[in-house]
């Protein structure tokens, strides 16, 4: 070294150490930033959970996650194949988008509008042999009557739009048609997106204008049931959008909108967001609120096909356990076809594929042992959270620990308080795992266990006295 | 038929139908005129929320239960945005969540230190609340004693909510009343899980309060008798509703006499209850303006106590000194100057066929 600064000028020696701070300095600043990354990770909260179990709150249902919206990956009815795994699932409502692009619906002859409902039919009819009503996005634009034929451009003619949307109804709620009560349907999908429009609720291309025919052709549409209609299902939960919706004046049954967040804590956050957003407009505080669809990503990831996407969806649906929408559609029931890698949506894979059953398919049932009135719990963690119920004096008490790294795993102390004395058998019945059950005596009016929780695991706790 | 004649006739026929037309329009002008004033007497915020009971005196370490009644008046009500804030230095909230009243949650029960908040709902817009319930339910652990004279108070914040259908605005809240209680024993605090002692067997709910406010007190803890004192009003407070409740302290189970100094007298006798707490709501709504009240009643060793208050009911916005949250009322119209209108246009229209036909 002392080589190099005897045989090297100073002012040289200055540039180089320059140019060296210039290239190490970046290099420097993302060493520290996963740093602090790695200190933050290390010093989340672990979870202490303490049940009250004489702290009976309201009830809880669990239908408003049986609810599935399958994209239109394929032009072809993706339900059919797997319509046993997904009656199995007890949908209560499956949503389709593609409506109007992918079965051939809308044709002309001559100046006229011509109706096929022969492919979608048969979709249609597999989503009603799974026992789920259709829920349908109103998508995309008939090519016959689009501008330039681009299925996300608005109409040449609005009218036109308005009756693609009256005879839909009037072909799936109508009397004289399939004759289905209570159908939601939903203006478009993720307008707000490029490559579905890139529509403003504002503007030349506004959304708002898009609704307001549609709805005229719902209020158009003649011997129906009852219907809703809705939107406007963009990619996520906007205040300018939610805003405009109500103070357009259209017919508004319902807001929609979609999640694809890795935090479940930002699910809550949305629900507290649009509650508070609609509370001055009395009149549509109580619209019903659908997340027709939700993931922790919109892009494909091979995360989709593990452990992962079953402890986000469990982790999600504790956060909206309790004041959350009326519906909560998973995305997706069977992945697209060519995705052999796992990166697929799906909660089953492709016939191309084997239909083999993803983890996350197995979470909805497994949490529908938790209905019941739900108990007040606290303690929960960064990591593992929960909530409790109680029904027909079985106490229960659901665990998961949904890790965004993969990695950490924890001892959770449950404590169950205000217990009546006695001998008690203690289901631990993991969704990944084996079950154990044990006894245990509670001598006093509390009982305490160590739960171990792996990462991306999920426990339901099943406390039940035993008789004497 | 000439010409002549058939005018004649023409005019007969014509005044015969506006004469006509005049009956059916006085009876359908009035029902209409009615359904607008209805309309009208609706369109006003009218709702309170109270916590109930208003009194309570428990020990530290005792659980208890505060509702929120709503009492909607004439409004339709779908929504309410609870925040309720307490000292959380003597009392622990533990839970919060709605009541029958108020069958959906529609954001889940936050509690924080110092704070309890929850958003519910009616069943739907069909269905409001019209009805005077409950619409959420607050637990909470007392940590640490109040003096009999300053009990712990919980109340509603001013960003307090509730929404109703068909009225000029959102909020139809008008005012809010407050819970008090007196928290007896130890000085030590309970904290933590504490609040709910592990090692009591058969933990006892907590107690069940009723609407009307005569809480009962538990425990034994010695409770130096209180002097008759009226507790709220307090002096020189500003409420909102013309019917404030009144609470004090007394002697236990003695009778009180309270005598409100308004237009017109109102005299009342009530009885504490055992634990000397007392609490009156006029039957009659006080009007606007200033108002004093004198209780008085005997203590124990048969001493006269007396005990006053002079309070404003408000008719202008602001927040009481008891937490009561007041906003401005939208100015209902009347139907009798329309009314006057109306009979003195039919009468011109009529006087002007009749000249007209003569």
């Amino acid at each position: 070294m002392a080589f190099l600064t005897q045989r090297t000028k100073p002012k040289t020696v200055s540039v180089i150490s320059i140019l060296a701070f210039i290239v190490f300095l970046p290099l420097m600043l993302l060493a520290v930033q996963n740093i602090v990354v790695l200190i933050t990770r290390a010093t989340g909260t672990p979870a202490t959970v303490i049940v009250d179990t004489k702290a009976v709150l309201e009830p809880i249902t669990t239908d408003f996650y049986h609810a599935f919206a399958q994209g239109g990956e394929e032009s072809t009815d993706m339900i059919a194949p797997v319509i046993a795994d997904i009656r199995a699932l007890k949908p209560k409502v499956i949503r389709l988008d593609h409506l109007y692009d992918l079965y051939n619906v809308v044709g002309r002859n001559g100046g006229g509008l011509t109706f096929d409902w022969s492919r979608l039919d048969e979709t249609v009819n597999s989503i009603l042999s799974t026992g789920a009503k259709p829920v349908f996005a109103l998508s995309y634009m008939p090519p016959v009557i689009a501008k330039d034929g681009n299925i996300v451009n608005p109409p040449d003619d609005w009218n036109e739009w308005a009756l693609v949307v009256q005879k839909t109804i009037e072909h799936y709620s109508g009397r004289g048609g399939k004759n289905i009560s209570g159908i939601y349907y939903e203006v478009w999908n993720e307008p707000d997106l490029i490559q579905f429009g890139g529509w403003k609720y504002y503007g030349d291309k506004n959304y708002l204008t898009l609704y307001h025919w549609a709805s005229a052709g719902a209020n158009r549409a003649q011997g129906v049931n009852t219907f809703y209609l809705g939107g406007p299902a963009t990619a996520g939960l906007y205040k300018e959008w939610i805003g405009a919706m109500v103070q357009s004046g259209n017919r508004l049954d319902f807001l929609s909108w979609h999640t694809y967040q890795a935090d479940p804590k930002a699910f809550d956050t949305d629900q507290r967001n649009v509650i508070s957003w609609l509370l001055p407009y009395p009149n549509y505080t109580l619209i019903p609120l659908l997340i027709t669809e939700f993931g922790f990503t919109g892009d494909k990831s091979t995360l989709y096909g593990t452990q992962y996407a079953a402890a986000h969806a469990a982790a999600v649906i504790r956060q909206l356990i309790t004041g959350g929408p009326k519906y909560l559609f998973s995305f997706q029931p069977v992945d697209g076809p060519s995705q052999q890698d796992g990166s697929g949506w799906g909660l089953i894979t492709n016939p191309d594929n084997g239909m083999k059953k993803k983890p996350r398919y197995y979470v909805y049932n497994f949490i529908d042992a938790m209905a019941g009135d739900r108990l007040a719990l606290s303690g929960e963690g960064t990591w593992v959270t929960g909530f409790a119920s109680v029904r027909n004096d079985v106490i229960r008490t659901l665990l998961v620990n949904f890790d965004r790294n993969g990695s950490h795993a924890e001892n959770v102390p449950v404590t169950w308080k205000n217990l009546d004395p006695g001998t008690y058998t203690l289901h631990s019945k993991y969704l990944f795992g084996t079950d154990i059950t044990t006894t245990e005596v509670a001598t006093t009016s509390s009982l305490m266990k160590q739960i171990p929780m792996t990462a991306q695991n999920v426990v339901i706790l099943e406390l039940t006295k035993q008789t004497p | 038929m000439t010409p002549v004649i058939m005018n004649v006739r023409m005019k007969k026929v014509f005044l015969y139908v506006v004469i006509g037309l005049l009956l059916l329009a006085i009876p359908a002008g009035v029902f209409y005129l009615s359904q607008n004033k209805d309309i009208r007497t609706r369109a006003a915020p009218a709702t309170t929320l109270t916590l109930t009971p208003a009194l309570q005196t428990v020990n530290v370490g005792d659980n208890l239960k505060l509702n929120v009644d709503i009492d909607p008046g004439s409004n339709q009500v779908v929504s309410a945005d609870i925040y309720l804030t307490y000292d959380p230095t003597q009392l622990e909230a533990a839970t919060i969540t709605n009541g029958a009243a108020a069958p959906r949650v529609l954001n889940s029960g936050i509690i924080e230190n110092g704070t309890a908040s929850i958003k519910v709902g009616a069943a739907s817009d069909e269905q409001p609340i019209v009805t005077r319930g409950t619409i959420a339910v607050l637990t909470l652990t007392a940590k640490s004693p109040t003096g009999n004279l300053t009990p712990s108070v919980v109340k509603f914040a001013t960003n307090t909510f509730v929404g109703g259908l068909n009225e000029p605005t959102a909020n139809v809240l008008i005012g809010t009343t407050p819970a008090k209680i007196t928290i007896t024993g130890p000085g030590a605090a309970a904290s933590g899980s504490a609040a709910f002692p592990e090692a009591t067997p058969n933990a006892t709910p907590v107690p069940t309060s009723s609407l009307t406010p005569t809480p009962s007190a538990t425990g034994s803890a010695a409770v130096t008798p209180p002097v008759l004192k009226i507790l709220s009003p307090e002096e020189n407070a500003s409420v909102i509703t013309s019917q404030p409740i009144i609470n004090g302290t007394a002697s236990p189970s003695s009778t009180i006499t309270i005598v409100i100094h308004s237009d017109t007298e109102q005299t009342v006798t009530i009885t504490a209850d055992k634990n000397g707490n007392w609490a009156y709501k006029p039957i009659s709504p006080l009007s606007p303006g200033p108002h004093s009240v004198v209780a008085s009643g005997l203590d124990a060793s048969g001493t006269t106590q007396t005990s006053t208050t002079t309070f404003v009911v408000a008719g202008g916005t602001g927040t009481d000194t008891t937490g009561a949250t007041v906003s401005a009322l939208p100015v209902s119209g009347t139907s009798e100057t329309t009314l006057f209108l109306l009979g003195v246009g039919i009468l011109f229209i009529a006087s002007g066929a009749l000249v007209w036909h003569f």
